[in-house]
């Protein structure tokens, strides 16, 4: 045979081509060579994997008449130039200048109860719950029901005491979609799930690196992670419902996550309150939203204690701003910043900062200027 | 000469473009390229490995024309796209894994160098030596082992976790 390097013996040992003379002459090169054997080994998986696509491609078209032809009219190959596409953005600047002076105080300042002047430090984005958690359970009617946030599916894992049972699949996957068919409806895998955070990603999402990283830990890639979203166990493979319950049972006791959490039906409950607390706020109606965000800010759950904590701050702010916006519209409009503050009475009618702003609006009426205003008492949090 | 090689050399420069209608242009440019130089043809060599030299230059040519890769890329390159598992049948999941397979390659071989890609095709596909893949491309043969071998290990990183697929076949 004329193969002659080493790489050439080791595509002939990975297509059966070597006598048993060069075969056994080939192997104790390898075994002396670890370098050289890792090579053979990296070629032997690609080559198998790559004969998918030995028979690949169209047949040829051209015949000799198309030569023929060609040839006639001198050969110009034909490029085939992409098109170029050009796009330009332009981009607007806006300058910006703000000022602030004080209106004398002609009167004694009014004390505020309720409102902080000192503008609170802004509260650290507190991350959300998957959307529709309100109505969320793993258990979907067709098998598991799949998030497709990591950022909401942690949220959920800490929120809930579960681990997450992470997927990785590859779009168009037939592998994943027989664990579709077989596992992932399975009733004894279902039933599990209820332990879980399951969560699912397309791979080819990701850098490349980093999904390479992911398959060569095994695909289809299942793994039990923690909500920090660091890996605890791999999952079985198998298309087998039985081994895979096993394994989730595995995957369970390994993530320390076999004792009592709350129940799907307490979340669904908390995320209600959110949702309505949300909605309320939305609507203007800010008693109604404090109530919620108050009683989440209490409760055992610490995402959704951030969560109400948050909704409380952002309230107390939106209080302060008002309350400065009405002064500076006062400057230049007195009645203008009258019906700032009745509308903002609106909103806030049930709340602490209802008195704030009805002391202020009664000596802006009586006086025809903004009073000045002064902290009351410190207070705590609510 | 055209009907003894065409098949092959359009399967070469097929693998090469991984674009049809560019390796019949460029199998038309390569015949008529060495019917016109003919009399440099000194029949030292096969007239298949003359032929392949030449094809490859002009795909370099063409390549460098273009400056780009893109102007050479694939029009069906990708993971094609599955039927929806359920009517059932061996020979249906058979085509499904070799569909996905075959797209999960395809995509390997594409992020691969320039020359690493050339060599391993000409390596894997082709069945060149690698002392035949340097006279191709005029490359040392130490230099075509290196890249033979880089993008084996790169091809490996990426597809040995699809290796379990092929029990499917």
């Amino acid at each position: 045979m004329n193969d002659s390097t080493r790489l050439d013996r080791i595509r002939a040992l990975a297509e059966r081509r070597l006598s048993a003379e060069e075969d056994e002459r080939l192997r104790r090169e390898l075994a002396a060579d670890p370098e050289l054997a890792r090579l053979a080994e990296d070629f032997g998986a690609v080559h198998a994997v790559t004969a998918v696509l030995a028979d690949d491609g169209p047949a040829c078209r051209t015949s000799f008449d198309d030569l023929a032809r060609a040839a006639e009219r001198e050969p110009v190959f034909r490029r085939r130039w992409t098109r170029r596409v050009a796009a330009a953005a332009a981009v607007a600047l806006l300058a910006a200048a703000a000022w602030y002076a004080l209106a004398p105080a002609a009167a004694p300042a009014v004390v505020l109860g309720a409102i902080e002047l000192d503008a609170a430090p802004a509260p650290a984005p507190v991350p959300e719950p998957p959307p529709g958690l309100a109505h969320y359970d793993p258990r979907g009617p067709g098998g598991v029901a799949w998030l497709d946030d990591f950022q909401a599916a942690s949220w959920l894992s800490a929120a809930s005491g579960r681990p997450l049972l992470v997927f990785g699949e590859i779009r168009g996957c037939p592998m994943c979609a027989k664990l579709d068919v077989d596992v992932f409806t399975a009733r004894s895998v279902v039933d599990l799930i209820e332990r879980y955070v399951p969560v699912r990603f397309d791979l080819d999402a990701l850098p490349r690196e980093e999904a390479d990283a992911l398959m060569r830990r095994g695909y289809p890639f299942l793994e039990v992670w923690s909500d920090r979203l660091e890996p605890i166990r791999p999952l079985s493979r198998q298309p087998d419902p039985a081994f895979f319950a096993e394994s989730m049972r595995d995957g369970l006791a390994a993530a320390d996550a076999e004792g009592e959490v709350a129940s799907w039906d307490e979340l669904r409950s908390l995320a209600r309150t959110l949702d309505r607390a949300r909605e309320r706020e939305t609507a203007g109606l800010f008693a109604g939203a404090l109530d919620g965000y108050r009683a989440l800010a209490g409760g055992a759950s610490e995402p959704f204690r951030r969560l109400g904590d948050c909704g409380l701050a952002r309230i107390a702010a939106d209080a302060r701003g008002t309350l400065l916006h009405a002064r500076e519209v006062a400057r230049s409009d007195p009645g203008g910043a009258e019906e700032v503050l009745r509308r903002a009475l609106q909103r806030y009618a049930g709340t602490d900062y209802a008195a704030d702003l009805r002391a202020v609006l009664e000596r802006l009426r009586d006086s025809g200027r903004f009073p000045a205003v002064t902290a009351g008492a410190p207070r705590q949090p609510s | 000469m055209f009907e003894e090689h065409r098949d092959s050399l359009f399967r070469f420069l097929y693998r090469l473009t991984r674009n049809a209608p560019d390796a019949e242009d460029l199998l038309q440019e390569t015949f008529l390229a060495v019917w016109r130089k003919r009399d440099r043809f000194e029949g030292r060599g096969s007239a298949g490995a003359y032929l392949r030299r030449t094809a490859y230059r002009l795909f370099l040519n063409a390549r460098e024309r273009t400056n780009r890769r893109a102007a050479l890329a694939p029009t069906t390159v990708g993971t094609e796209a599955c039927d929806v598992p359920g009517d059932g049948g061996d020979e249906h999941e058979r085509r499904e894994v070799i569909g996905f397979l075959a797209g999960r390659i395809r995509e390997a071989l594409d992020g691969l160098p320039d020359a690493a890609r050339e060599a391993f095709v000409m390596f894997r596909y082709e069945g060149l030596t690698c002392a035949q893949i340097a006279a191709v491309t005029g490359a040392p043969v130490k230099t075509v082992e290196t890249r033979v071998g880089r993008a084996t290990a790169l091809l490996a990183a990426r597809l040995r976790p699809l290796q379990h697929h092929m029990s499917h076949l």
